[in-house]
């Protein structure tokens, strides 16, 4: 156990403590916990919109997949920008303009209200759970790995300690935590870059050609990290997987909440642009220096093997050791914590869309019908964090050791093939009707799992079938394509019935 | 295509160019995800800067939007309120 690495733990866990003591005595109403009652800067939201976007998949997974697979991470990394930029340009005014408290609120403007709340406040809930559910089985391992804390303990902490901010600080802590998160982030790779350039001299070609020796000798035959095909796609699996990730994050309810977070559009576009340059920023150090470094400098160095070649702690632990390699004990601590504090703050994000789903899209405006008091909204948004964390931490225990892994294309394939269409049809298209969200969401939602099922990741991995009936793992697209057929063609056919809501929505908005 | 909504004339040049450089990205994002598998060597062949050209096409896909973004909050139309 490393001495420094706890130390950097349980400062990480103070400092996100008092955020939250000092956040909880600023927040009492419902627009407090919901959206810290839309007074944060459009530079601070967008620090928050990074620390809610890097999960450890991107400081730790996207290492590993450049590691492991070379040049094909790109696709990870590449879709980041694009998403946001269409954030930037599609979604971030008219976000901030119609919405109040949740993505679906927006729905709600212009379509029946019972049944839409119900359909996408149940899609909300199961991309983000699913979302969370692998951060908090990653969480469990990373953590036993980091702190030598036991599993079970570790998804016990990450999961107390996310209800805790959220239950009591709701979104002003989570915005704080998120954005603490996010500048620790942006420190600790740059830091991680500087000190591995410098062990080079700051001589990219030295790096470079390290790296492809090591790939040579590793891949025998064929450099992966300039030659694609690591990751063994065919071109409609890379494309669903690209498409997947990018209209996977336009619909993902923890990111589209903080744009309800901000005073007026014009923040709103702030915060796009400033979490794009974040996120841009971390992608291309990651992508340029930080995973080329792991190939160069880690591999043949046996320090940081097992006997059986197998990197220690998995592959997901090379930028770590490479924090180690290249900062020593102390250096490595402290990327532990900022690893740490990743996981926190997009757990945090993800209680937050999922508890908000329940107290607001299906408590307050379907079961009371808007009758709720601010009061009673308020306890059933701080019951449903306490259930959160409870469900969080028994699956988290029932699934130690497992891959869970699809879970995150399966969780982003179902915000790209319902969220993402129900929104910018509501925003763009005014022939858009109540019957065409409805049946082409229920398309997306059962085409997106049916297939996930269907495919390799279940059907062969989990149930122990010979050969997929789905062969690709990549659904989103052919969800994507489903749900926009149906709710386009359904919308035309129902038209006439869609005119009186129609003309509601534009009277709001003139 | 705000600007289309708040019923100005024509778009101003600076938002044409970051719309441009946006939907440029997109297709270049397009293309990468077709050429991982369809054609690997085009992609390892090398490029300018000691860079391959795949290496060279992830900075365009992630510098020049980035620049848009900027030019877009600074120059772009005022958002409807």
């Amino acid at each position: 156990m490393n001495v420094i690495a706890i130390a950097c733990f349980a400062l990480v866990i103070a400092m996100t403590l008092v955020i939250t003591y000092f956040a909880a005595r600023r927040t009492s109403t419902a627009a407090d916990f919901y959206v810290a009652g839309g007074q944060i800067s459009g530079v601070q939201n967008g620090l928050a919109i990074a620390g809610d976007f890097m999960s450890a998949a991107t400081l730790l997974g996207t290492t590993a997949m450049i590691f492991v697979s070379g040049f094909d991470a790109a696709i990870y990394v590449c879709a980041a920008p694009m998403a946001f930029v269409l954030f930037l340009f599609l979604m971030a005014d008219k976000l901030r303009a119609l919405g109040r408290f949740t993505f679906v609120d927006i729905l709600a403007t212009r379509l029946d209200e019972k049944p839409i709340r119900l359909l996408a406040a149940t899609t909300a809930l199961v991309s983000a759970l699913m979302y969370l559910m692998v951060q908090v089985v990653g969480a469990g391992a990373l953590v036993q790995i980091l702190f030598g804390i036991d599993y079970t303990y570790a998804v016990m902490i990450v999961s107390t300690l996310m209800v805790l901010y959220v239950s009591v600080g709701g979104m002003l802590a989570t915005t704080w935590v998120q954005i603490t998160k996010a500048i620790l982030l942006l420190m600790g790779i740059s830091l991680l870059a500087l000190l591995t350039l410098a062990s080079v001299d700051f001589d990219f070609t030295v790096l470079y050609e390290q790296a492809a020796a090591k790939n040579a000798e590793k891949g025998g035959f064929m450099d992966r990290l300039v030659r694609p095909g690591g990751l063994g796609l065919d071109s409609l699996a890379s494309l669903s997987l690209g498409l997947g990730l990018v209209f996977g994050l336009l619909g993902s309810p923890h990111l589209l909440m903080r744009f309800f977070t901000v005073p007026d559009a014009k923040a709103a576009r702030m915060s796009a642009a400033v979490a794009m340059t974040a996120v841009v920023y971390v992608n291309l150090v990651i992508f340029f220096i930080v995973g080329i470094a792991t190939v160069a400098l880690l591999n043949g160095n046996f320090e940081y093997f097992d006997a059986d070649g197998v990197v220690l702690g998995g592959e997901n632990m090379v930028a770590i050791h490479l924090a180690r390699l290249v900062g020593g004990d102390v250096f490595y601590g402290v990327m532990a914590a900022v690893a740490f504090a990743t996981i926190l703050a997009v757990v945090a994000g993800l209680t937050l869309a999922s508890a908000s789903a329940i107290s607001h899209d299906i408590y307050a405006r379907v079961i009371r019908k808007g009758q709720a008091s601010q009061r009673e909204e308020i306890r059933m948004f701080q019951i449903a964090c306490v259930f959160l964390g409870v469900l969080v931490i028994l699956l988290g225990i029932a699934f130690e050791g497992q891959n869970v892994a699809y879970l995150v294309s399966l969780a982003l394939a179902v915000a790209a093939s319902t969220n993402f269409p129900l929104l910018i049809l509501t925003m763009y298209w005014r022939g858009f009707t109540t019957q065409g969200a409805i049946w082409g969401g229920l398309v997306g939602l059962t085409t997106t799992i049916s297939l996930m099922v269907l495919g390799p990741a279940v059907w062969v991995e989990i149930l122990e079938n010979e050969e997929a009936i789905f062969p690709s793992g990549y659904p989103a697209l052919y969800a994507m394509v489903a749900a926009f057929t149906v709710m386009i063609g359904v919308s035309l056919l129902t038209k006439d019935s869609a005119k009186p809501i129609l003309q509601s929505f534009d009277a709001s908005q003139s | 295509m705000a600007n289309a909504e708040e019923g100005s004339a024509a778009p101003p040049r600076s938002h044409r160019i970051a719309w441009l450089t946006v939907t440029i990205s997109m297709g270049l994002f397009i293309s990468l995800l077709l050429a991982i598998p369809l054609a690997p060597d085009f992609l390892a062949a090398a490029s300018i800067g000691g860079l391959t050209r795949g290496h060279l096409l992830v900075l365009l896909i992630h510098i020049p939007p980035v620049a848009a973004a900027w030019l877009y909050i600074y120059k772009g139309p005022e958002p409807k309120q």
